[in-house]
């Protein structure tokens, strides 16, 4: 698709989406909601005719298919940041070339209660660390690890930095009809 | 699978063209019918980079895409590849999916070849994938 936009047939949008929300094998047990593709969410985008860039997992990556339930504090380590960063590196390494189609807006899609993927809310538990069941954990406002360090990257690189949406599939009393609907209103704020 | 988990057990690796059929469609109208079909299935993604890509960054976007694939595939996941080969940098995307796959003496990774592009082609794509999809998968049966 590299070069296939003209300035009067200019690319919407490039959308970084979270790897979940296009391959929900790799959510941690009893919380994928879909077979595979979050279909409705992909399919807002592809509406808006916004470019997908699906994202890379850190938590697949490191830790595989089989992991546990995590908390944030888990994952807010060094080594997992610097994992973080190999990736958000990758992610820009891609962002970078599809700026060349000079989109209008550039968006981040990411899953709120994630410990790592959360734009406004995530999922802490200071005494969590062993078998989920063993102690509390609490959702409160702030990014996840991932995000933060991607963020952080796009700007070292000098990127066009991305308006940010969290999808909350990981909170309490998900609506996908809300959510749809809140990601058609954020799409349309871009334009 | 517990009952709160929706998960296919099901991946496919796919090529950007594949995961923005939406925006190549009207060119090439059986890229949406795959696309469709892996949305229809409850395929998950796992998309390989555009091919204009530099070779160094999309060496490190393929393995980091592949290490996904040993993992699903060693917990009895299905994953299959839908391979490209039209254009020269298709050609290196298969290359290094090959030799990381090697390299981890990966088993068990189906292939579709979208080639050679045609109406015909496409919709035989979309046949293997339906057939791929029947198929139980003890990865989504493990879940816990």
């Amino acid at each position: 698709m590299h070069g296939q936009h003209t300035q009067t047939n200019r690319l919407p949008g490039i959308a970084l989406l979270s790897h979940c929300l296009a391959n929900q094998n790799a959510k941690v047990a009893e919380y994928a909601l879909f077979p595979g593709v979050v279909s409705p969410i992909v399919d807002v985008l592809r509406r808006n005719r916004y470019l997908i860039q699906q994202m890379p997992c850190p938590e697949m990556c490191l830790l595989g298919v089989r992991r546990w339930w995590q908390v944030r504090e888990q994952y807010d380590t060094p080594g997992y940041r610097r994992h973080c960063r190999v990736l958000a590196n990758s992610v820009a390494d891609v962002l970078a070339v599809r700026l060349a189609e000079g989109p209008r807006d550039v968006v981040l899609i990411g899953v709120d209660g994630s410990p790592s993927s959360a734009v406004n809310v995530t999922g802490i538990g200071p005494a969590w660390g062993g078998r989920p069941e063993a102690a509390a954990s609490a959702m409160v406002d702030g990014r996840g690890v991932w995000i933060e360090e991607l963020e952080a990257v796009i700007a070292e690189r000098g990127l066009c930095a991305p308006r940010l949406i969290g999808i909350p599939m990981e909170l309490p009393g998900f609506s996908l009809d809300d959510a749809l609907a809140e990601l058609q209103r954020f799409i349309e704020l871009g334009g | 699978m517990s009952a709160r988990d929706a998960r296919s057990g099901r991946i496919a690796l796919v090529p950007d063209r594949l995961v923005n059929a939406h925006l190549v469609a009207e060119a090439e109208p059986g890229f949406a019918l795959v696309a469709d079909t892996l949305l229809a299935y409850g395929f998950g993604w796992i998309a390989v980079p555009p091919p204009e890509l530099a070779p160094a960054a999309m060496a490190i976007a393929i393995e980091l895409a592949i290490d996904q694939v040993y993992d699903y595939a060693t917990n009895g996941y299905g994953v299959v590849w839908i391979r490209p080969s039209t254009a020269p940098g298709d050609r290196l995307i298969a290359q290094q999916v090959e030799a990381e796959c090697t390299r981890r003496a990966l088993r068990g990774l189906e292939i579709v070849d979208l080639a050679p592009e045609s109406a015909e082609r496409f919709v035989e794509v979309a046949v293997a994938l339906r057939a791929f999809a029947s198929v139980e998968r003890e990865g989504a049966e493990n879940v816990v």
